[in-house]
């Protein structure tokens, strides 16, 4: 518990450096337009580039252990991504995209942004893949319907014991289901008091 | 909007004059550099420079206050000077919140800054105007992506956005609450950032013109022959001087060569001089500016533009050393204050809670503090709400044992042994802080609800245990306001929080022996109603009078309070509290999951009563605890 799954970060890292490749991409176009500098085709295939892979890496995998947060709206493209297969759950072949992702993006000023975090998405992509992390679907709707779900209230009180007064039952169903490694001995925490004035 | 406003007010004046502070700054730099001095500029780079100046300044100033709130001894101090006033000391629980709205900030004005030069620097090199190669320092036919890797600004530029994009990305939610090692060094690149950023301007990029008053460039002929009364060659001194004229020509001049020849100029009789020429009848080239000069010596001298000084270090250097001082600071107290763990007490619940007893430092109720074990880990902080009150001998940290450093602390503590250790066998730990959080305002309203969830329940372990101690047991001229408090507890199942219950089932005892049955309203909500196994326990423990549960099961003592199932109804429950306590202040006081926050929050703000005559309006105050 508690180890670090980088291709959480990895994705976190995509997600911007592909918005950062869009918008770099629309600067440079609106450039290219209006003053004429810079090269058109770089600024169109980043830009496209940068809307592919944010669609892409917009859901967010399961997590090995604990709870993933989903983004909004991903539960609508994970089932694509899961037909993809082992292009996209090993993460090596997104790591060796990206580099070229990145490369693309190096051309141009506009761009250098995008591509220098894709660049450091496609390095923690790796070293996740060093971690052999892969990606795997995050198929968390029954989990996120039983949250949101209202428990009716009981309508009925516990049932009691008939003759209560008489028999105590050593409590031992309480005790039986908190197991710590050993079993510690139970103090009563004295009540507060304050302590007589020096 | 009333009603908002007396929970938010404060908030949002103070959010309000910060965002003014932004927007003045933003214009301040953005008119600026809109003057004559920066026109030569202006005319190669167009709108891109004030634009990037006044984004600017605005980081200038955020990167200066986003340091400020993560001062926790700051802002605790900070804190204590505004004793007298509650609404100002509320606006210092939302330190982190203010700390990540600078952040956004922060990044939304990188993303217009590097815009803005992007466009600058492709002008700059697309330029065929021959200053463009002087103000650049250097050749244009390099390609504007090696000047990003060989300018002062280029690169410290590059390096700030990558430790920018490094911190952000690891402060995202997600990354921060399950990986927060990860997000905890890599918060640490702010000391790269920040030298980074305090060199950014080190070469003066953004140069000045110094002789403007004499040799002004304006692409608008109408302007000039306005300004300069349409003649400029009556200033016998600058001919003298002999300083070449810095004339520039708009690109768009430049670009379809309409500029006459020099020869061209001399034959309609003006005075090529050195480079300086008369402006008297330029209306006879109605297409030609004004300056489009004819000389050789067209370009800029470095002789007569004087670079821009770097400006963000004094912004920054105040609240950075404020900042590195606090950090030396929580160093030094670690390194000199080793407090002994005195004792330990097991607590069997659910999870194990160890409740360890700590040699007392100076503390208030509610406060938190963040633990340091040598023996555990070198590196490794814990924050802990501390759940005894100023009145005992020793301070108390509730612990459940989770994780992995907590179940090694435990370890180290002898939690799994049988025998009890000796004080001199227990470990020694540092504590950073206390610092204080929302609820130590309990005191000062009549009417309190605490409102915790879960692992909640820990600051109000200290809060009720104070508020006790100064209602039952108070100090000479100590005066109690609250006078009723309500407590409500919402855990999922019964024996998870055997600590805390046998707490309450003191306290409720404590207000009956005491004679004030309305002090503490207790109410348990069981938020998952009961199960089978639940059924089971109550039947086997149903032989008390007391009627409901919680109940400490070697004693037999229950909770008078009747115990609740599933969520409390907050509109119908502050409703009657709107008609129990009316025209009182009621402060309410939460910890625990944010979706709850809000909803309490909303209600909060709904049933506050603004309107109505001073004295009969009855006001909710909410506070939340956060760390």
């Amino acid at each position: 518990k508690g180890k670090i799954e980088w291709l959480m970060w990895a994705n976190v890292l995509g997600v911007l450096g592909s918005t950062c490749l869009v918008l770099g991409g629309i600067l440079g176009l609106c450039a290219h337009f209006i003053e004429g500098i810079g090269r058109l085709p770089v600024f169109i295939v980043c830009l496209a580039l940068g809307l592919v892979i944010v669609v892409l890496e917009w859901p967010r995998g399961a997590r090995k252990s604990g709870r993933t947060m989903p983004r909004a709206y991903q539960e609508k493209i994970t089932p694509f991504l899961a037909k993809l297969g082992i292009v996209w759950s090993n993460l090596l072949f997104r790591a060796i995209f990206y580099v070229l992702v990145a490369i693309t993006g190096f051309l141009e000023l506009a761009t250098i942004i995008g591509g220098l975090v894709m660049m450091l998405s496609s390095f923690v992509y790796i070293l996740a893949a060093f971690k052999k992390e892969t990606w795997k679907p995050l198929i968390e709707s029954s989990r996120r319907a039983k949250k949101g779900q209202i428990i009716a209230a009981p309508t009925s009180a516990p049932p009691r014991r008939p003759n209560a007064k008489q028999g105590i039952v050593k409590n031992d169903t309480f005790e039986a289901r908190s197991t710590p490694k050993a079993q510690p001995r139970i103090i009563p925490s004295p009540a507060p008091s304050r302590p007589p004035p020096k | 909007f009333r009603e908002f406003w007396v929970n938010e007010g404060p908030m949002y004046t103070f959010v309000l004059l910060w965002m003014g502070i932004n927007v003045f700054l933003f214009f301040l730099n953005f008119v600026k550099y809109r003057g004559d001095e920066w026109t030569y500029l202006r005319v190669i780079v167009k709108d891109g420079l004030p634009v990037a100046r006044g984004a600017a300044n605005v980081l200038a100033f955020n990167c200066a206050i986003i340091l400020l709130p993560v001062c926790r001894n700051l802002v605790n101090a900070a804190r204590g000077c505004f004793e007298c006033s509650r609404s100002i000391r509320r606006l210092f629980d939302k330190n982190i919140l203010f700390h990540k709205w600078c952040a956004y900030t922060i990044c939304l004005f990188v993303a217009i800054h590097i815009g803005a030069h992007i466009f600058n620097v492709y002008y700059l090199c697309g330029s065929t105007n021959p200053n463009a190669a002087l103000i650049l320092g250097r050749d244009c036919a390099d390609t504007p992506t090696v000047i990003l890797f060989v300018s002062v600004p280029g690169i410290t530029g590059v390096v700030i956005t990558l430790c920018l994009i490094l911190m952000v990305t690891t402060a995202v939610d997600q990354i921060r609450r399950s990986f927060f090692e990860l997000f905890w060094y890599t918060h640490h690149l702010f000391i790269i950032f920040y030298l980074a950023l305090m060199f950014h301007g080190y070469s003066g990029f953004v140069k000045k013109q110094k002789n403007f008053d004499q040799f002004p460039y304006f692409d608008d002929a109408d302007y000039i022959n306005q300004k300069m009364s349409g003649n400029l060659c009556g200033t016998e001194s600058i001919i003298q001087s002999g300083l070449g004229g810095i004339c520039m020509c708009p690109k768009d001049v430049y670009k379809e060569q309409v500029c006459p020849s020099a020869d061209v100029y001399q034959a309609q009789g003006m005075d090529k001089g050195n480079g300086i020429f008369c402006l008297s009848n330029i209306s006879s080239y109605p297409n030609v500016s004004p300056f489009c000069c004819p000389c050789a010596a067209n370009t800029l001298t470095s002789d007569i533009i004087i670079p821009g000084g770097p400006s963000t270090w004094m912004w920054v250097i105040g609240p950075l050393v404020l900042y590195l001082c606090e950090r030396f600071y929580r160093f030094f107290m670690s390194q000199t204050r080793k407090l002994q763990v005195l004792s330990i007490i097991k607590h069997n619940d659910t999870t194990p809670v160890m409740e360890v007893r700590i040699t007392k430092v100076k503390t208030k109720s509610g406060q938190y503090a963040f633990l340091h074990c040598p023996s555990v880990s070198a590196l490794e902080w814990h924050p802990f709400t501390l759940t005894s009150c100023p009145g005992l001998t020793y301070i108390s940290f509730h612990i459940r044992l989770v994780g992995d450093w907590t179940c090694e602390f435990a370890e180290r503590c002898g939690f799994y042994d049988d025998d009890v250790k000796t004080v001199s066998q227990l470990p020694k730990v540092a504590i950073d802080g206390p610092f204080g959080t929302s609820s130590e305002d309990i005191f000062d309203y009549e009417v309190g609800i605490c409102v915790c969830a879960g692992i909640g329940v820990t600051p109000f372990a200290s809060l009720l245990q104070e508020l006790f101690l100064r209602k039952f047991q108070p100090k000479a001229g100590e005066l109690l306001k609250t006078k009723t408090v309500y407590f409500y507890w919402m855990c999922p199942g019964f024996d998870s929080w055997g600590w805390f219950s046998n707490l309450l089932v003191g306290f409720e005892q404590k207000c009956l022996s005491e004679g004030y049955p309305d002090f503490l309203k207790a109410r348990v909500h069981m938020t998952r109603g009961w199960s089978k196994d639940d059924a089971e326990k109550l039947f086997l423990q149903d032989d008390s009078e007391a009627g409901d549960l919680i109940v400490r099961d070697d004693q037999g003592r229950g909770l008078q309070s009747k115990m609740n199932f599933g969520r409390p109804d907050w509109s119908k429950d502050f409703a009657q509290m709107t008609v129990d306590h009316a025209g009182k202040d009621i402060g309410i006081f939460f910890c625990g999951p944010k979706i709850l926050s809000t909803q309490l929050h909303d209600k909060a703000n709904e049933f506050t009563d603004a309107s109505g005559k001073k004295g009969h309006k009855t006001r909710f105050f909410y506070n939340k605890e956060n760390f």
